[in-house]
């Protein structure tokens, strides 16, 4: 009895020793991302809910009871109309646009290189293409294409109609087919240029999600007759809705911060009398200069308020997902 | 065995018509996607008449070699003048180069280093404060804060490190991202035996982790870095703000794009602008081409059943 009692003992000091020596390694895995985290994430954000309660007296931001930043912000954002019919319905259009068509292309697309089609593997390389080069330098491109030459060849195909006189168009249209120079057509132009490209690496993550889905389950639907129509929206979409769970809500997290292109395609300093921009190229155009920094209360306040509509959007969405995924 | 292979040939799936449509879809988006590329391309190695002949539908004009000069020499003028002055100092085709490579492999690095560090933490000890770190991670890519550039900014000042490669990388050592849940998700994959076994056989923690844990998900390690890289490789806008002394290569052609101003001048032909920003993309695709079977590597990653 006491040498089981000894080696019981034993054991627990044996288990005890391996639970310190495991508690100390998960320590020393974690302290300094977790300072990282501490700095960069909890401070940095704290000192954001405190920057709006401050001004730039000329040579440091320091506490202004005044508030001029809450004042300016409300003067030159909240109380135009424009501002939200403009630049805050931008930013939720792109969106929505951009993560129903990008989504939906990505998952049928992903669905054919699963299941190893013709030419599977050339279509993996080339849809995975956009995310190689630079998006600047497919702005450079496509702008040239389209401003350049696409109105003319269209003009040949419609017989005239885009660009001669007397064609079937009307003269205001006529006028207005410079795409992404012009302010009614730069929005929509922009939006289905992201939609283009932005599909590359949800192809390959979606590709991983449906290789996860066992074999047997293939198998056992077409045993039951189950056609490819059924396979792919009984079986497969199922099994890739979490991950495509994770883009929506990580996606609406970016909404407002996202530039969308914007600055690839007219760079700094346009003002929002411009007709297409969004929320995001707004906020990064506004502060990417360190002299800019008696801007900062203010661009920070806007930032903050446009987290406090962020986060119920997402808490919504997390909750209508669920349900979906029930 | 010819009879065996006729069998077996004939048991293939045929297209249905899913398929089908897809790959229709598909040709029209490749087509669509190439054909701007392509005469881009072409249109760079011409001088701008030949540029603006090739917006002409008169299709001979082309091709007609008498009006239409070749010029590779956009290409090598590219290369030979592209240069960036910042607080004085030049930065050429080399330079710049040097620049990206050190601002994409550091944030890279540290990017992929931090998830992998916290997810194999989070995935292979089961402790408390495991669930905790996962459900933080969730919640902060769910939950964003919008504007917190301003603060980043004057913190990284405020510690002397703001304008500095070192500043980027200490920015960039950050696990809330969407690889935390892919390295999460390999790291658990592996069984817990060949832990158990090497911690009978005498292995440290360290060891474990280094000799078994990693190799098994190296791959997955691999192709997250790659992915890393390229997405810092093209990535302009953080540099352009908080490493404004280091101009990179993805900055200069974001110059070239919008306003055309370098090198003190001007590229104000096109042909000259596409040349330029083709010149110093080159790199990435020559990386993209030799390493394109390790993306291609599936990532798997758990999803959010919400």
């Amino acid at each position: 009895m006491a040498a089981v009692v000894v080696k019981s003992k034993a054991n627990k000091t044996s288990r005890s020793r391996t639970s310190k020596g495991d508690l100390l390694f998960y320590i020393c895995l974690l302290v300094l991302p977790l300072l990282q985290i501490a700095i960069f994430y909890f401070f940095v954000n704290i000192n954001s809910l405190l920057l709006p309660f401050k001004s730039f007296n000329g040579e440091k931001l320091v506490y202004d009871s005044d508030l001029p930043a809450f004042k300016r912000v409300y003067a030159d954002f909240l109380s135009l109309p424009a501002f939200w019919s403009e630049v805050v319905s931008h930013s939720i259009v792109v969106y929505i646009f951009t993560s129903v068509i990008t989504a939906v292309l990505a998952i049928f697309f992903s669905y054919y290189i699963y299941k190893r089609r013709t030419a599977y593997k050339f279509f993996k390389f080339v849809l995975f293409l956009p995310s190689i080069i630079p998006s600047v330098l497919l702005v450079l491109m496509f702008k040239n294409f389209f401003q350049d030459a696409m109105p003319q060849y269209l003009n040949v195909i419609s017989g005239g109609a885009f660009l001669d006189e007397g064609g079937f168009l009307s003269e205001t249209f006529r006028n207005k087919f410079v795409l992404a120079y012009n302010k009614e057509t730069a929005f929509a132009v922009i939006t289905a240029f992201n939609c283009w490209i932005g599909f590359g690496s949800q192809v390959l993550v979606y590709t991983g999600a449906m290789e996860q889905i066992p074999t047997e389950v293939i198998e056992a639907g077409k045993l039951d007759g189950a056609n490819r129509f059924v396979e792919f929206f009984k079986i497969i979409l199922p099994f890739v809705i979490p991950t495509l769970t994770t883009f929506i809500i990580t996606g609406i997290a970016s909404m407002f911060v996202n530039q969308n292109n914007y600055f690839s395609f007219f760079g700094a300093n346009q003002s929002y009398g411009n007709s297409y921009i969004t929320v995001g190229y707004l906020l990064y155009n506004a502060t990417d200069n360190i002299q800019k920094m008696d801007a900062f209360p203010e661009y920070s306040l806007l930032g903050i308020l446009f987290t406090f509509i962020v986060i119920p959007l997402s808490l919504l969405a997390r909750k209508l997902l669920k349900k979906v995924n029930e | 065995m010819k009879k065996m292979s006729l069998k077996i040939k004939k048991q293939r799936e045929k297209p249905s018509i899913l398929t089908i449509i897809l790959f229709v879809f598909l040709v029209i988006y490749i087509v669509g996607l190439f054909i701007p590329i392509i005469w881009s391309i072409y249109g760079s190695m011409r001088n701008p008449t030949g540029y603006g002949k090739l917006s002409n539908t008169n299709y001979i004009q082309w091709f007609d070699s008498e009006e239409i000069q070749f010029l590779f020499s956009n290409y090598v003028n590219a290369f030979k003048n592209i240069k960036i002055v910042r607080n004085d100092v030049e930065f050429n085709y080399i330079s710049l180069f040097g620049n990206s490579l050190l601002y994409s492999f550091g944030c890279a690095f540290f990017y992929t280093l931090s998830p992998l560090l916290t997810a194999y933490a989070a995935a292979r000890f089961k402790f408390k404060f495991s669930g905790i770190l996962y459900a933080f991670v969730l919640i902060a890519m769910s939950l964003p804060i919008v504007g917190a550039m301003p603060s980043e900014m004057k913190v990284l000042s405020d510690m002397g490190i703001f304008d500095t490669f070192f500043g980027t990388f200490v920015l960039k050592f950050n696990f809330i991202s969407i690889y935390f849940f892919i390295l999460y998700a390999q790291f658990q994959s592996i069984p817990y035996d060949y832990s158990e076994a090497a911690k009978i056989d005498g292995a440290s923690n360290f060891k474990i982790m280094w000799r078994i844990i990693i190799p098994q998900a190296i791959g997955t390690i691999t192709t997250v870095f790659l992915l890393c890289f390229i997405n810092f490789w093209n990535d302009y806008s953080t540099p352009r703000v908080y490493l404004q002394s280091y101009p990179t290569i993805a900055e200069t052609i974001q110059i070239i794009a919008t306003s055309g101003q370098i090198n003190g001048g001007q590229l104000t032909h096109t042909p000259e602008k596409i040349a330029a920003a083709v010149v110093v993309t080159i790199p990435i695709v020559i990386v993209f081409i030799i390493l394109n079977r390790r993306l291609r590597v599936n990532v798997a990653m758990g999803g959010i059943k919400g």
